[in-house]
């Protein structure tokens, strides 16, 4: 005997109900809506695991990959429910995995070597790096590639492959740097007087840290001078500004102290240095008379 | 160094500049004497706020204070330094009928040092000292805030003093006989590890100032025995 309820329906949907399609359906939309709240509560106790770990890109991408693989997983089963040959899908995805693998295998490299350096974290977003002889601000990492703020304001984007494969500076990771300041002067110079001077410079330099101890070397017999290293600590931040100071205040100390800072020049000798050079008179000089 | 303040447009004006370059001379004058190239900083407020008010400081960063010689402290024995700390001077304006913080100037500008290894640590000011072992008023600027500390060498090996963190978090400032103090440290060195040295500040300054007027409190609070770590810090880097 047909309830009441169901004899109030039109035929179809009695047709429809008879069936065990809505209960498939009923099926897996709670595998669906099991599965969302699933990948979330999975995606949150991974992010509380391994959060502080991975860094904030890392969590990111950790993140994208729970819900990808969380919500593929459960579309599937929802499709399993509802009755569909997962065989011969899964069969069909397999072909066309590897059809894809073999067309993105420069995608795949980059996704991989993205695993590499979340796993390595040799930077961190807001760092100065630089790879390839381009140098600037970590804008982005991605699963892809990198996108770097150059320092005028261009956005390069490297292939996280090229950053596993080529060597990578850090700039900013430690919390201080040194500037290193090559200088050259006069051979008449004495050697003791410059080194004290430029010591003299760098503890006067705002920027420039007393610890660790400024470098001041004597590099050299150059072509045209005596050369000099001064290498002065700094906080990252004060770098720039160091940067600017720091030769134009020795230069000026130089100047008062009348050091000279030399031209490149070439000495000419013929034979014996030192020695003047012969001249041949070949034409007698014409008389006047 | 001079500091000119000015109240005007419903503004604070304040500029740290040297006097002689811009040639002022004297304290008094009119507005029209002011040079056009003193550089200024700003700060909005009410057309009826009057009040200013300027207070001593200590440095916002730690101070490393090197003596220009080192001193070894036997074993048992403790040694009294006085060292001078340039202050700041922070000045509050009348914003709104509160006083606001406005900027603080230092005194004499000193150079920056780290504390700390290559990684890891924190930048720091430098102050070369001769580390007094007596109090003598000519031998102070000032604007010198005097710092006391007295070392107690309780370990069992001889102590190099060379170089001193000191952060100032702790220190209050006191006025007495036209002399800036801070209140007194001690610090007691007993082994060479972080569980084995302690660090201890007075509430008032050293003899004779110690009747001295608070002027400035502890930027964070007064303490009488530092538990922080940054403290036990100070000592270690006393040892090495």
């Amino acid at each position: 005997m047909t309830p009441l309820y169901l004899a109030a329906m039109p035929q179809w949907l009695q047709d429809f109900l008879a069936t065990d399609l809505p209960w498939k359906i009923l099926g897996a939309a709670i595998i669906l809506i099991g599965g969302v709240l699933a990948v979330a509560i999975l995606s949150r106790t991974a992010l509380a695991i391994f959060g502080e770990r991975l860094g904030p890109q890392g969590t990111m991408v950790l993140k994208k990959l729970i819900r990808y693989i969380g919500y593929a997983f459960a579309f599937i089963l929802a499709l399993n429910q509802m009755g569909l040959n997962l065989g011969a899908i899964l069969g069909a995805a397999g072909v066309a995995g590897i059809a894809v693998g073999f067309a993105a295998q420069t995608s795949l490299s980059n996704i991989i070597s993205g695993f590499f350096m979340i796993g390595e974290r040799p930077f961190e977003l807001g760092d100065i790096i630089e790879v390839d002889g381009i140098a600037g601000t970590v804008d982005t990492i991605g699963l892809l590639a990198l996108t770097l703020r150059t320092f005028d304001n261009r956005s390069v984007r490297i292939p996280n492959e090229t950053l596993v494969k080529t060597q990578l500076i850090n700039v900013t990771r430690h919390p201080i740097r040194r500037f290193n300041l090559d200088i050259g002067v006069a051979y008449d110079e004495n050697i003791g007087h410059v080194l004290k001077v430029m010591q003299e410079v760098a503890e006067a330099n705002l920027q420039s840290l007393n610890e660790p101890d400024p470098l001041i070397i004597f590099t050299g017999f150059g072509d045209s001078s005596l050369n000099f290293l001064l290498g002065a600590w700094c906080v990252q931040e004060d770098y720039g500004t160091l940067r600017n100071t720091l030769p134009r205040e020795l230069k000026e100390r130089f100047d008062k102290e009348n050091i000279e800072i030399p031209f490149p020049h070439m000495t000419l000798a013929a034979g014996k240095a030192f020695s003047p050079i012969p001249i041949d008179l070949i034409r007698e000089p014409e008389s006047n008379g | 160094m001079s500091i000119t303040l000015l109240r005007r447009y419903d503004e604070w004006r304040v500029s740290t500049s040297c006097a002689q370059e811009h040639g002022i001379h004297g304290d008094e004058g009119e507005l029209k004497d002011l040079p056009g190239t003193l550089e200024w900083q700003r700060w909005d407020c009410h057309d009826e706020d009057s009040r200013i008010r300027l207070t001593p400081a200590l440095p916002s960063l730690p101070v490393i204070a090197k003596p220009n010689t080192s001193l070894s402290i036997a074993p048992g024995g403790n040694a009294l330094f006085y060292i001078g700390i340039p202050m700041n001077v922070e000045i509050h304006g009348e914003c709104g009928g509160n006083l606001r913080r406005l900027t603080s100037i230092p005194s004499e500008i000193l150079s920056k040092t780290w504390h700390g290894d290559r990684s890891a640590g924190e930048v720091c000011y430098s102050l070369k000292t001769q580390a007094r072992r007596h109090f003598d008023a000519s031998d102070w600027l000032d604007h010198d805030v005097i710092v006391s500390v007295d070392l107690h060498n309780e370990s069992q090996e001889p102590f190099e003093f060379e170089r001193l963190f000191l952060d100032l978090g702790h220190f209050s400032i006191f006025t007495y006989e036209n002399r800036l103090w801070a209140n007194a440290c001690r610090i007691r060195i007993t082994e060479s590890d972080e569980e084995g040295n302690d660090i201890t500040y007075d509430s008032t300054p050293i003899t004779p100032a110690e009747s001295g007027q608070e002027v400035a409190s502890a930027r964070e609070g007064k303490t009488s025995r530092s538990t922080l770590r940054r403290a036990f810090a100070s000592v270690i880097d006393v040892i090495h």
